[in-house]
């Protein structure tokens, strides 16, 4: 018996405390099911493991960027730098709650698919792990611990790998003129948002796509490019305002610089780990859901969207990102979440493109421009709130990623949790 | 045969251009691998074949002779069907 216990311990103590392992578990699971072969299991399961381990490494990349101005202005600002639970420490100690959450939401959203009326399946990969991610980083700063915390998780983001697609699927069928796929991604609440209001102010007879977009426009489209040159442009700022940012002996023109290119250079490796993780889990999956769930919708990442209007995705960015930029300054300048905001260069891209999409199809260019840029003001609101209420977990993840269904669900996490309060 | 499918990011859409080529693949009983990548990997790996989307389409050409597929819709079988199909007849003419 003890041998047994003591092997019980190992795995609960140790292998599920490990989210490359855990990932590499369920990928594993998935293509024993399909009945692949010997070679194509392990070669799989690896390059899952493998996905997760780069995809952290470019996270801490971009988090340290963004944790180094805010320890800055805050040490300007005289307030005490906040220790304890941070970003890095939080994936370390709760890692396996969030992957136990993934697999056990997995499991409920295709009982959901199978016998209720919403046909949804959740085919974003790296959504898969976020989404739970940031629901049990809510549930912890709630107060949850232990299996209340892992279930109450599981629950919430199964209803979002269901719900989130059905509600966005009719905005979606109308911009794509296609009724065969779904959209599974941290855009719905601002597409909601973008599509509702360019119904009543746009006009759909002009068309995004009859413009004509300047080609040397065309790099903002690569993110890592904009993103390392805002980055760039923040650092320089904030390094005048708070000088703490240099430290001694170094000058401000070269942190500004390897910060930019940090930036970038880690948005290159987390999409990298992305990929090697989205197409080991995704066919497998599918595969399952198929033979449970015949004729269900599957639920794509938003780039599948940008094929349909590609000039509406640029327009929709530098609509989004001049008014959220400005929405910023403001914010930070006259403290009004209590944190400091970073511009939102992520978010505006991949969220907006989409809403900006979604305008589109309801009104037009007007409807694009307009419905972006009304998106992208609650979109700040959203990361600035969910931004405040994370401070013990996973405040400057936020603070990147934010602005959209993941700042959404985590403040609604953090809600949910207080009800189970005290057990 | 070696067919990629490549978009962007190599994450959303040529994954779910693959799944669609391997599903034609298998009703056309050709011997045929499908991988997926991104626009820069792309530029830089060897394949019979591309499908991309229209805007890539460009890009790519720049970086290789073979034939360029543009694809509108990623999960539409029968406009993949017609893509493959067309490249296949190309091959037969050409040799």
């Amino acid at each position: 018996m003890d041998v047994v216990m003591n092997i019980l311990n190992f795995i609960s103590g140790n292998i599920l405390q490990d989210p490359p392992i855990l990932i590499a578990l369920i990928a594993m699971i998935g293509l024993i099911v399909q009945k692949k072969p010997f070679a194509e299991i392990i070669k799989g399961s690896l390059s899952a493991a493998f996905g997760m381990v780069i995809l952290t490494a470019g996270v801490n990349m971009l988090t340290a960027e963004v944790s180094n101005i805010n320890t800055a202005v805050q040490t300007k600002m005289g307030v005490a730098v906040s220790k304890g639970l941070s970003d890095a420490t939080f994936t370390a100690k709760f890692g396996s709650a969030v992957g136990i959450a993934m697999f056990l939401a997995l499991v409920i959203h295709l009982l959901i698919a199978r016998f209720t009326p919403i046909k949804s399946i959740f085919l974003t990969g790296h959504m898969l792990w976020w989404v739970p991610f940031v629901i049990v980083a809510g549930g912890v700063e709630s107060g949850l611990r232990g299996p209340v915390l892992i279930v109450v998780s599981a629950i919430l983001a199964a209803v979002y790998f269901s719900v989130a697609p059905w509600i966005l699927r009719k905005y979606v069928w109308a911009a794509t003129g296609d009724d065969s796929f779904l959209i599974g991604h941290p855009t719905t609440i601002l597409s909601l948002i973008s599509g509702f209001v360019a119904k009543y102010v746009g006009n759909k007879e002009h068309s995004t796509e009859d413009l004509k977009i300047p080609k040397g426009l065309s790099f903002f489209s690569e993110i890592s490019i904009s993103g390392g040159l805002v980055m760039f442009v923040v650092d320089l700022i904030v390094g005048m305002i708070a000088p703490t940012l240099v430290p001694q002996g170094g000058n401000l023109f070269m942190v500004a610089v390897t910060a930019g290119l940090n930036f970038g250079g880690g948005l290159l490796i987390l999409l990298y780990g992305v990929r090697l993780l989205v197409n080991q889990i995704i066919p497998a999956f599918q595969g399952i859901s198929e033979k449970l769930v015949p004729g269900a919708k599957p639920a794509f990442d938003i780039p599948i969207l940008f094929n349909y209007k590609p000039n509406a995705v640029i327009i929709g960015f530098i609509s989004a990102f001049i008014t959220s930029t400005i929405l910023v300054l403001i914010a930070n300048v006259t403290n009004v979440f209590g944190i400091v905001l970073v511009p939102m260069v992520i978010t505006s891209f991949f969220e907006c493109g989409g809403a900006a999409i979604i305008g589109e199809g309801q009104g037009g260019v007007r409807g694009a421009v307009i419905g972006t840029a009304i998106a992208s003001i609650f979109m700040i609101a959203l990361v600035g709130f969910s931004g405040a209420l994370m401070g013990h977990t996973i405040r400057n993840w936020i603070l990147i990623f934010g602005g959209n269904d993941l700042s959404l669900w985590a403040i609604i996490a953090k809600f949910v949790g207080a009800l189970f309060g005290g057990i | 045969m070696k067919i990629l499918a490549v978009c962007g990011f190599g994450v959303g859409s040529s994954m779910v251009l693959k799944m669609t080529l391997d599903k034609v693949v298998k009703e056309l009983g050709i011997d045929a691998t499908v991988e997926n990548t991104d626009i820069a990997t792309a530029k830089a790996t060897k394949a019979d074949v591309y499908f991309t989307s229209h805007e890539l389409e460009e890009s790519l050409r720049t970086a290789t002779s073979q034939p360029i597929y543009p694809i509108k819709k990623y999960m539409d079988k029968d406009e993949v069907k017609a893509a493959l199909e067309d490249y296949l007849k190309q091959k037969e003419t050409n040799n």
